[in-house]
């Protein structure tokens, strides 16, 4: 298998950033107060949370969608490792004079 | 790229079931200084199922590997109270009083766990001294705990829903008698 590097580093910086998993129907409550300052790697006390902020249910539809975005990482690590087993090759034409 | 335990949702689900009941909760107290862990769940549970009703009693058998959760409460107690007094007033059995099928096929959606290692019964003896209880049974193999403060919540709520519905009952039995 040969990787053109230049032209996946071309399309790369052509690439919006989006979000790869839908997060409609997800509590903003939730999602912005709970799961991103977990995500960011901040520890948060059970007494932090405001319980009247959400429904038992949208806890539901957040592990559903951690899930989700646990498959999609988990995909793109095996792009990734599938990247780095492609021995380097030299390039056939002159790269300098 | 932080991966999170789907046990972490399930501890913020215990404690949400243990809020919607009581805000004011002991076990919300307990917990508050706690950083989140999914590790704490079976914990979290099984300090929540106490949570609900007013006497809540383990007993362990450690022989047979069961553990039996006795739960007594005066709604409970006092609605089966209710439905022998309207039993009484209006001169049925009690299995032709639709206040108490009801209410027991209420029991049985609430504490309907899908573990093969759970049971729940109740009495509704209202002449024995404690003899009106709910009585949940579970094996060491048992790994429904989370599911257990939203049961439980789910029971009280079908005992305080019926008590206000066969109250009124009682009351249309009385205002006919007072016509009549």
């Amino acid at each position: 298998m040969k990787i053109d590097l230049e032209g996946l580093c071309k399309l790369l910086r052509q690439k919006t950033t989006e979000d790869t998993v839908d997060r409609s129907g997800i509590n903003p409550y939730l999602l912005d107060e709970v799961l991103q300052p977990i995500l960011a790697g901040k520890e948060l006390c059970y007494g932090d949370i405001d319980y009247s902020r959400f429904e038992a249910d949208d806890l539901r539809v957040l592990s559903d969608y951690c899930d989700r975005r646990d498959g999609v990482a988990y995909k793109l690590e095996g792009l990734i490792g599938n990247l780095m087993a492609v021995p380097p090759a030299v390039c056939s034409g002159r790269a300098f004079c | 790229m932080i991966e999170i335990s789907e046990y972490l949702w399930e501890t913020l689900y215990v404690l949400k079931c243990v809020y919607d009941h009581d805000p004011e909760a002991n076990v919300l107290r307990l917990y508050s200084d706690v950083t989140m862990d999914g590790d704490y769940v079976y914990e979290l549970a099984h300090e929540a199922i106490g949570a609900f009703f007013a006497d809540t009693r383990e007993y362990v058998n450690e022989e047979k590997e069961v553990t039996a959760v006795v739960i007594y409460d005066p709604i409970i107690t006092d609605y089966w109270k209710l439905c022998d007094a309207y039993e009484e007033r209006c001169g049925i059995a009690p299995q032709e009083n639709t206040y108490r099928k009801e209410m027991e096929r209420a029991l049985q959606s609430a504490l309907d766990i899908p573990d093969y290692s759970f049971d729940a019964r109740w009495s509704a003896d209202t002449k024995k001294k404690n003899g009106c209880k709910l009585v949940l049974l579970y094996s060491y193999e048992f790994y429904g705990y989370y599911w257990l403060p939203h049961a439980l919540g789910e029971t009280y709520d079908a005992f305080a829903y019926q008590t206000e519905r066969i109250r009124k009952a009682l009351a249309q039995v009385d205002q006919k008698e007072a016509v009549s």
